[in-house]
């Protein structure tokens, strides 16, 4: 199957990215960890924006829990 | 079996056993689905087996399978690269999905004998398999003969698997042993090995049976490791694990195996795949399968620190 033209989320200095294959494959491979690839850049955007929701999620269930151990 | 017809060519490579993703309404999430098989594909997977025992199957109907297999070759998953599982009891719904995958030029089907709630006799048996290949006979797909655990579904003897071989071999490229029992490989391979090709689901078997192919529920987790197993005739190959000693695929597979026993497969497996692709819907199963509970989790988090997880090899 051809990957080119196909986007990718991958793990760097731990912050998720969006990034194209032809980017992908310029990395060094011990720098990422690749999570998904994707058809278009829009569907990896889509991915993307959902793990950030997540995340500010998890981080604000976080804050809630401090502040009643407070 | 009478026929001396030469062995065929079956599938070769790993097909993940792939996991179905679901939205919170329970509905197939096409899109993450998509992207879970176009990432397995680039991590070096041959192809992907839809529906099956991993894949939730018996919860999806036949127009939830027709649509996601239209969207997915649709949106340029080739269609060579998917097998479908037929695990169904109703004859006819079977030879439905045979004539999808037909339709669709899927690689193959894989079929399963029918789950039932009392025992059946041979003659029903083969008069099941003789219905599917009757009312599909204009087919090219390839078939393969799929053996479940038997907890769910009906065995087939020996005596029935030989009878459909003997009526039914131009149709059937192999026996695809699903059942967990590594004996039952060797009992296939006595019988059945010079007419079809036997494929078996355990990871740890593949190099005892010298297979080429492997249908995999572990290759949705670790689809690198199960690919340097079945491409590793010489045990020097081995997986290297940053900060971890280096470990052949055997002995991976082996100690994931270990990870794996002590929880329900299908929620351990998309809860590790949630841990994988940072994303917690995953975790979401269709009823009447469910999560796993927060102790399995934290029990499951423990043993998967010690294991090392590293989605970039495996």
């Amino acid at each position: 199957m051809d990957f080119s033209n196909t986007w990718f989320i991958i793990d760097q200095h731990k912050q998720h990215e969006v990034i194209s294959y032809e980017d992908l494959i310029k990395l060094d491979p011990h720098t990422y960890t690749l999570l998904q690839n994707f058809k278009t850049h829009q569907d990896a955007l889509t991915e993307m924006s959902q793990l950030v929701q997540q995340s500010i999620s998890a981080a604000n269930k976080k804050i809630d829990h401090l502040k009643k151990s407070n | 079996m009478n026929n001396p017809a030469p062995v065929k060519a079956g599938f070769q490579g790993v097909w993940p056993d792939v996991l179905t993703p679901v939205k919170s309404d329970h509905s197939v999430d096409l899109r993450r689905l998509e992207s879970h098989i176009r990432t397995l594909l680039y991590k070096g997977a041959t192809g992907v087996v839809l529906f099956g025992e991993s894949g939730e199957g018996p919860s999806f109907s036949h127009e939830e399978k027709t649509q996601a297999l239209a969207h997915l070759v649709k949106e340029g998953i080739p269609s060579n690269a998917i097998m479908l599982a037929c695990v169904d009891s109703c004859a006819p719904a079977v030879a439905k999905l045979i004539h999808l995958a037909d339709y669709l030029k899927l690689q193959a089907v894989l079929i399963s004998s029918p789950f039932y709630y009392q025992d059946l006799s041979a003659d029903g048996l083969v008069n099941y398999f003789d219905f599917l290949f009757e009312h599909t006979q204009k087919s090219t797909t390839h078939c393969y003969l799929h053996l479940l655990p038997n907890k769910v579904h009906h065995d087939l003897p020996e005596a029935v698997l030989n009878t459909v071989l003997d009526k039914h071999l131009s149709r059937i490229y192999g026996i695809v042993n699903q059942t967990g029992s590594s004996s039952l490989n060797q009992d296939l391979l006595k019988s059945f090995a010079e007419h079809v090709l036997i494929y078996s689901c355990l990871e740890t078997d593949v190099k005892t049976l010298k297979s080429t192919g492997i249908i995999s529920a572990m290759a949705n987790i670790i689809p690198q490791v199960v690919r340097h197993q079945l491409g590793s005739s010489d045990v020097t190959q081995a997986v290297q694990i940053p900060g971890l000693k280096v470990k052949s695929s055997d002995e991976r597979l082996v100690e994931f195996q270990g990870v794996l026993a002590q929880h329900p497969s299908i929620a351990t497996y998309k809860y590790l795949l949630s841990q994988i692709y940072k994303n917690h819907d995953w975790q979401l199963a269709r009823p009447p399968l469910s999560g796993l509970d927060s102790t399995s989790v934290a029990a499951l988090d423990k043993s998967l620190a010690a294991f090392g997880l590293n989605p970039n090899v495996e």
